[in-house]
């Protein structure tokens, strides 16, 4: 007995010393999933950028593992942690309101920079793509030879492709897939925490800006409270097509929105109706939908943030009785403040107050 | 033909008185001993003799009817040789001496009428007071006076003298034809006397009623032919050796003026149950073990001479014989000739040193061969030969050291000497005197040493010689009797060849062994250690003694092959390491008794190891002349370490003749070095490690306790680079760092090494495994981690950088010998920081458990 001691000893130390109060590996699992869906990931939970997603996992489900909640330093941090991601009310990506407590969770408990820096591009695109992709509700509202792109509007109305069932209550949206994000859902469709379906299609909005004689793009974007953010850089319509990361975006939900700058043509007047005497003049549109509109949440890493070109406006204006839809002057940001309409009372003042390059009677809000 | 004719009452009241024991009807009074041979068997021993005339003394001995003419001749010839052979006459005839005179002629041959002749010199004593005899009387007296003053003198009995013949009452031609010789009687029993010529022979037998007495002298005055061999033989009141006189008789003489002068020989002889000795012919008593006596002899010279019969055998045969010469015996003291003879019939031969000499070169060899007297004394009373050879010390023999000196240089020179026994050359010499003189003291044979030194390069190479004499042969029967000697065939050498300075009491009692025809059978080993690996040599010195000899040119195949291979030579591990077993302790103090040879035997059958038969390789030297002995070696393959009882037996005998012990060795301490590596990949747990590089660098020394375990010390120095591609858990989240995390850790190593070692010599590797419980007093170079990674650091220790771990490593080594190093091929198992725990993957740089794989090299040199 007392020779086997000795050995009892060291082998209780060894066993002791291997197991120190360590995260079990199925809350590891279930954690890092829901990490990785709400975007959080890679950051100090896992991961790092430009790795594949299972590799971010994996990373984070190993860190998790390998955490020590007993620790005094860092215990509780990872057992609160640990809380905010089992406490996550969703199963599936898209189910971004549940993220968007998540991250909230995260982001009070955690500094901000340790879920990850978010690179967020923000992306002008063809805006009748835009709406069939991501308002595709709109599909039974409007008429089906207003679409221009008949062969895909179909299959887009159907929603193919796209992650989230149409609904009314999808207001929130899951990212665009990007980079090697693309190439995991390519591989692995079911496993995608993002959406896939602008990974091999990229609709220019050129034409648009061509026809609408938009000269410059800004991006900006709506906060979660509805405050917007204008991004100070100004691109033509091609260089915001081909996507611009627009800075001081963290974890949050953001309304995606871009200001136009052009000079009216004759085109546009003709569809607005607006006397030809109007042509040329400036003008300076925001974009559709604003806020709340369609939302995304910014993940760590990078994110493509889909913007509508003002025709996705024009588009929405068949089915909507708000007459500042389009154009919507860059005064008229939210709601009808600033706007040029008859509840403004001011139609008759002689000044383009809304900045959509129509005065008083030629803008549609004071259409009597 | 004649025949003697003996008188029938003769012959009862000899064979009433005399017996079976003729002895006593003989000249001698001495009653005849115990073992003496009958005395009829002297015609035997007297070689000259023809066949017919030995035949003829045999049957006149033994009182049979002879032919004259047989015995005239055997007479004849007698009186004619010289020494005791004539003398031995008298003994041989004494069945005849009760009739006083006899005459033995050849047939129809005319002869004097001695015995008549003879009668009338018998004068009565009344008559030679007489007148007639006055002229007689003065002639004597004037005979004795000038006798007594040293003066010449004329016999006063002369054939023709008319005063002789009148006071004898004769005619005047009485005595023409004869001479006549004058003895003195006065102080003899019995005279003897025989006389021969071509045609006839005389013997006759007088008494001193016989004599002439003239009162205060008195002669026995006996006629014999002219010119013819005389022996007359006296037997001397109270002298037990009779007084002889030969001569051959051409004028009337005087053999003995005055009683013949005394002196006395001191006689000391061993000899066997069936011998006699006789001097002059007469046997002389013995007791048991020989004859120890003093005897009074004439001053004359005299022979002394051994008869031996031996039992069953048809005839006797002289043992020895030797003169003493007159010179010796001119002595008028009571100090006696001393006469030592050893002719005792051994049951073992004796054996003496005579010498042992060394060679000039020898005394800048690191050989000394100042023991080798001593040593072959030594061998010879203790060795295996003392069952068969008697050893004698010469020095507390030897009388003529001159002679024997001289002999030793003869036989170092040893060459091939053929002298004639009468020559007088000096081989002769040495044969008669010193050779002679070691055997008559009883040395069978002399055995010579010569040590010679040859330097062979650096060292030294030994030769013995051993230089046998068989004094036994040479001496034997018929050895000395005038043939010509061959020394050679009497002398063999022996030589054994050696090159340690140990090895010479092995080499001298092989050369005794096989100088004496001993069979011998020993191993010789140079070192008792030898390396395991390489296993040992043990030489096979055999030498199957007169056994093999003597089928090596016989028809005995079974013989022969026995011969061929004749040894078996068997070894046993009885230890594996350890201390020297008792039995090979004492096999290593001393040559093996039988005792010890059992126990040898008892050690071999209970030993641990499995019995081994050893090769024997021939040896390509070994033969001496006829001695033909083997100088073979066996080889003990290498093996497990340990005490191996080595045992050596004839092939055909169970019994063991030798035994040694051989110790196989391994190092018992090696000190190595070895540098081991392991990369990231190699890590087996835990699953996710930051370990990239493990270098080891250590120096280590294992003692053996055993061959197979061993314990040291290791110190060391290892180097462990580790990385995380980033932080390796949840922590730490104030901080955004998330890049590579790189650092080094520096240790230094102390432990304390357990090996298990194979040791299987027929493998030319040996494996091991060796446990290492290692304290790695670690200091982490931590410059590359940021400083607010506090929880990765493990700040909250209270050495931030130093990082004490304990390791187990298992080192799985294969290693072999190269040169004099061992080349050791690693397989690290290593358990790091088991302190640590080696399941759990690190959370920061003072967390190092792990288990690995790393492949290393070591070099160790053991002794």
């Amino acid at each position: 007995m007392r020779r086997s001691l000795p050995l009892t000893f060291v082998a209780s130390a060894l066993v002791a010393a291997s197991c120190p109060g360590e995260t079990s590996k199925k809350d590891c699992a279930r954690a890092c999933e829901v990490a990785s869906q709400c975007g959080v990931l890679p950051s100090i939970l896992g991961g790092s950028a430009g790795d594949d997603l299972r590799d971010i996992l994996n990373d984070c489900e190993f860190r998790c593992e390998n955490s020590d909640e007993d620790s005094d330093d860092d215990g509780k941090l990872v057992s609160r942690t640990l809380g905010c991601l089992e406490s996550h009310k969703g199963d599936n990506i898209c189910q971004v309101d549940a993220c968007v407590d998540t991250v909230g969770c995260l982001t009070q408990l955690l500094p901000e920079n340790a879920l990850g820096a978010p690179e967020v591009t923000f992306q002008l695109i063809d805006g009748e793509r835009w709406t069939l992709l991501f308002q595709p509700e709109l599909c039974a509202k409007l008429p089906a030879d207003v679409w221009l792109v008949e062969d895909e509007a179909a299959s887009l109305c159907r929603g193919d492709g796209d992650p989230c069932t149409p609904s009314a209550d999808v207001q929130l949206r899951p990212p665009l897939c990007v980079d090697e994000a693309c190439l995991h859902n390519l591989d692995n469709p079911d496993e995608s925490i993002c959406d896939g379906r602008m990974c091999d299609f990229t609709p220019s909005a050129a034409l648009d800006c061509a026809y609408m004689g938009i000269e410059t793009v800004q991006f900006g974007w709506y906060d979660d409270r509805g405050a917007f953010h204008l991004d100070p850089n100004t691109y033509t319509c091609d260089e915001a097509s081909a996507g611009q990361v627009v800075e001081d975006i963290g974890h949050e939900v953001i309304h995606p929105a871009a200001l136009f700058n052009g000079k009216l043509t004759p085109s546009v007047l003709n569809l607005l109706g607006a006397p030809q005497t109007a042509d040329g003049r400036p003008f300076c549109w925001v974009s559709h939908p604003g806020y709340p509109g369609v939302g995304w949440l910014a993940h760590a890493g990078p994110n493509l943030i889909p913007v509508a070109s003002p025709l996705s406006a024009l588009l929405a204006r068949i089915d909507s009785t708000d007459p500042n839809i389009f154009p919507r002057g860059c005064s008229c940001l939210v709601g009808d403040i600033g706007c040029e309409d008859v509840g403004n009372k001011n139609c008759e003042n002689g000044a383009d107050d809304d900045r959509d390059g129509l005065v008083d009677a030629e803008d549609p809000g004071c259409a009597p | 033909m004649q025949r003697v004719k003996r008188p029938l009452a003769l012959q009862i009241a000899r064979a009433l008185t005399c017996g079976l024991a003729l002895a006593l009807c003989t000249l001698s009074a001495a009653p005849a001993a115990a073992g003496e041979p009958p005395p009829c068997a002297l015609a035997s021993v007297i070689g000259e003799l023809t066949p017919s005339e030995e035949r003829a003394l045999t049957q006149a001995c033994e009182g049979a009817e002879v032919a004259e003419a047989d015995l005239h001749a055997a007479v004849f010839h007698m009186v004619s040789l010289s020494g005791w052979r004539s003398a031995a006459l008298a003994r041989l005839l004494a069945p005849l001496r009760g009739q006083g005179s006899r005459m033995f002629r050849r047939a129809g041959v005319d002869t004097p009428d001695l015995p008549k002749i003879q009668s009338t010199l018998t004068v009565r004593p009344e008559a030679l007071a007489g007148p007639d005899c006055a002229a007689l009387r003065g002639s004597v007296d004037a005979f004795v006076a000038d006798t007594q003053t040293g003066e010449a003198a004329v016999s006063p009995f002369l054939h023709d003298d008319p005063a002789l013949l009148r006071c004898l009452g004769a005619p005047a031609a009485a005595l023409d034809g004869v001479r006549l010789v004058a003895l003195r009687a006065d102080n003899v029993d019995e005279l003897f006397v025989a006389a021969a010529a071509p045609d006839f022979a005389y013997v006759a037998w007088l008494h001193p009623r016989d004599a002439v007495d003239f009162g205060r002298q008195r002669f026995f005055v006996v006629a014999a032919p002219p010119d013819a061999p005389m022996t007359a033989v006296a037997r001397v009141r109270n002298v037990e050796v009779p007084a002889i006189w030969r001569e051959i008789v051409s004028y009337d003489a005087v053999a003995w003026a005055e009683s013949p002068p005394l002196t006395c020989v001191n006689l000391d002889v061993r000899l066997g149950p069936s011998a006699t000795v006789y001097v002059d012919g007469a046997p002389i008593p013995r007791d048991e073990s020989g004859v120890s006596r003093v005897l009074a002899v004439t001053r004359d010279e005299h022979e002394i001479v051994a008869v031996e019969c031996p039992e069953g055998a048809a005839s006797c045969h002289v043992r020895y014989r030797e003169g003493l010469p007159a010179a010796a015996l001119q002595r008028r003291t009571n100090q006696c000739l001393g006469v030592r003879l050893d002719i005792a019939a051994r049951t073992r031969p004796t054996v003496a040193v005579l010498d042992a000499t060394q060679g000039a070169t020898c005394s800048e060899a690191p050989l000394r061969s100042d023991g080798l007297r001593q040593g072959a004394a030594d061998h010879l009373t203790h060795g295996p030969s003392k069952k068969t050879h008697e050893f004698r010390d010469l020095a507390a023999f030897a009388a003529a050291t001159d002679a024997l000196s001289a002999l030793r240089t003869r036989l170092q020179r040893s060459g091939e000497v053929a002298v004639a026994a009468g020559g007088g050359a000096d081989g002769v010499d040495l044969l008669g005197s010193a050779a002679k003189e070691a055997w008559r003291q009883g040395i069978d044979i002399l055995l010579s040493f010569d040590l010679q030194c040859v330097r062979r390069g650096e060292g030294w190479a030994y030769q013995l010689m051993a230089t046998r004499v068989a004094l036994s042969s040479m001496f034997s029967r018929g050895r000395y009797s005038g043939r010509a000697l061959d020394l050679s065939s009497f002398i063999e050498t022996v030589t054994e060849e050696f090159y340690a300075v140990d090895h010479l009491p092995l080499a001298l009692a092989s050369v005794l062994d096989r100088s004496l025809s001993t069979p011998y059978l020993r191993l010789l080993i140079a070192d008792v250690a030898h390396p395991s690996r390489t296993g040992a040599d043990l030489t096979v010195q055999h030498y199957r003694g007169g056994v093999c000899e003597a089928c090596k040119e016989g028809d005995d195949r079974g013989c022969r092959e026995r011969c061929a291979a004749p040894v078996v030579v068997a070894a046993r591990r009885l230890t594996i390491g350890g201390t020297q077993p008792a039995v090979c302790r004492s096999l290593a103090e001393r040559r093996p008794s039988p005792e010890l040879l059992r126990a040898a035997q008892q050690a071999f059958d209970g030993g641990s190891g499995r019995p081994l038969t050893l090769p024997i390789r021939r040896g390509a030297g070994g033969v001496d002349g006829d001695l033909v002995g083997r100088r073979d070696v066996a080889h003990l393959r290498g093996g497990v370490p340990g005490w191996y009882v080595v045992v050596a037996r004839w092939a055909d005998d169970g019994a063991p003749r030798d035994a040694a012990c051989l110790e196989l060795t391994a190092p018992q301490r090696e000190v190595w070095g070895d540098v081991t590596l392991a990369i990231g990949d190699l890590h087996i747990a835990p699953d996710a490690a930051p370990d990239e590089l493990y270098m080891r660098a250590r120096a280590g020394y294992l003692y053996y306790l055993k061959p197979y375990l061993g314990v040291g010390a290791v110190f060391g120095y290892a180097y462990t680079a580790y990385s995380w591609d980033s932080r390796p858990a949840w922590q730490d989240f104030d901080e955004v760092y998330d890049d590579r995390l790189e650092w080094s850790r520096h240790a230094l190593l102390v432990g304390g090494p357990v090996e298990l070692r194979t040791r299987f010599a027929s493998f030319p590797f040996d494996l091991r495994l060796r446990a290492v419980p290692t304290l790695s007093l670690g200091f982490l170079d931590l410059g590359k981690i940021p400083r607010s990674l506090h929880s990765f650091r493990g700040e909250n220790a209270n050495a931030r950088n130093i990082d004490p771990d304990l390791d187990v490593h298992f080192d799985a080594v294969l290693g072999y010998v190269v040169r004099k190093v061992s080349v050791q091929h690693i397989l690290m198992l290593g358990l790091h920081a088991i302190n640590d725990g080696l399941l759990r993957t690190s959370d920061n740089v003072h967390d190092n458990g792990g288990f690995f794989i790393g492949f290393g090299l070591g070099i160790g040199g053991a002794r």
